[in-house]
């Protein structure tokens, strides 16, 4: 099992913990152009050593 | 922000080179649950090659992992209780290298990130090309793909391809890790067959024999034959 598939089952399994999302997202469209996001902190720091980048945090709100 | 930064066409093709991007979003799960137009998913393909549901304002992110990001170190970053909130994170340390609370434009972030990518070289030197790093990435994925849909001849020939002696260990790597993975695919696939042989000898033979064309000089030719053999 990849970690990014572990992760992401990690994640699903916190979400059952910590009380499931009463609604699914809605479907839509193909999504706009935009950057490419690491999908978890830990791939994010394993890339950007490899590349010797920095990491760029965005915190934003839904709303 | 969002569309002046993270779908801004500059900062997109820069980000490409030399960025990692993270997102922490709040308040995910209430425009979920009601059903927002921002919340909305589209279908897609994972790198294992199942139906996932990503985040249309996201690409690339499901839901799932948009949570897991917002309940990571990378959300500790803004401890300033307002939204917008951009950081910049030295990924040798974790250690903040700048900060910026409102929203900041795409060239501000740029010539910020070069100022960090300079330091960053005096003290760890070059790191890898991205672009090297995303073709052994897509071979690795194409060859996964090509596993599964059963045609180990295109998996191996795509791995072969992105092999290079004097790559990068970490890409020597990537590439045998591919490999194994494939190899798990055809083991799978054998082992399918010898089941299929129970109901149908004369077809699992037949696939097993254009296995072993496939699978020649790997480390499973030995296991086909035994498994014909078997038959």
């Amino acid at each position: 099992m990849s970690m990014m598939r572990a992760l992401g089952l990690a994640a699903v399994g916190a979400l059952v913990l910590g009380g499931p999302v009463a609604a699914q997202p809605r479907r839509a469209e193909q999504p706009k152009p935009s950057v490419r996001y690491a999908s978890t902190w830990e791939d994010a720091l394993a890339e950007a050593k490899l590349l010797n980048v920095p990491i760029v945090v965005h915190s934003h709100g839904f709303y | 922000m969002h569309r002046s930064v993270l779908q801004n066409k500059k900062y997109i093709e820069f980000s490409e080179r030399y960025t990692v991007e993270v997102i922490s979003l709040g308040s995910l799960e209430q425009g979920v649950e009601k059903e927002d137009p921002k919340a909305a998913t589209y279908s897609a393909k994972n790198e294992e090659g199942e139906d996932v549901e990503y985040m249309l304002e996201f690409p690339g992110l499901t839901l799932e992992q948009m949570i897991a990001l917002r309940k990571s170190p990378a959300s500790q970053f803004n401890d300033t209780g307002k939204i917008p909130f951009t950081c910049l994170v030295d990924p040798h340390t974790g250690e903040e290298i700048q900060r910026w609370s409102g929203g900041q434009s795409a060239n501000t972030l740029i010539e910020a990130v070069m100022l960090a990518r300079r330091d960053l070289i005096q003290a760890h030197g070059e790191g890898l090309a991205r672009q090297d790093l995303r073709e052994v990435e897509d071979a690795v994925a194409d060859a996964k793909s090509e596993a599964r849909a059963g045609d180990f001849s295109k998996a191996f020939r795509a791995l072969d391809k992105a092999s290079d002696d004097d790559a990068h260990q970490v890409l020597k790597d990537k590439v045998a890790a591919g490999r194994e993975a494939v190899l798990k695919i055809a083991k799978e696939a054998i082992d399918d067959l010898r089941e299929l042989a129970l109901d149908d000898p004369s077809q699992a033979k037949r696939e097993l024999s254009r296995l072993k064309r496939q699978l020649r000089g790997t480390a499973l030719e030995e296991i086909v034959q035994d498994a014909i053999d078997s038959i």
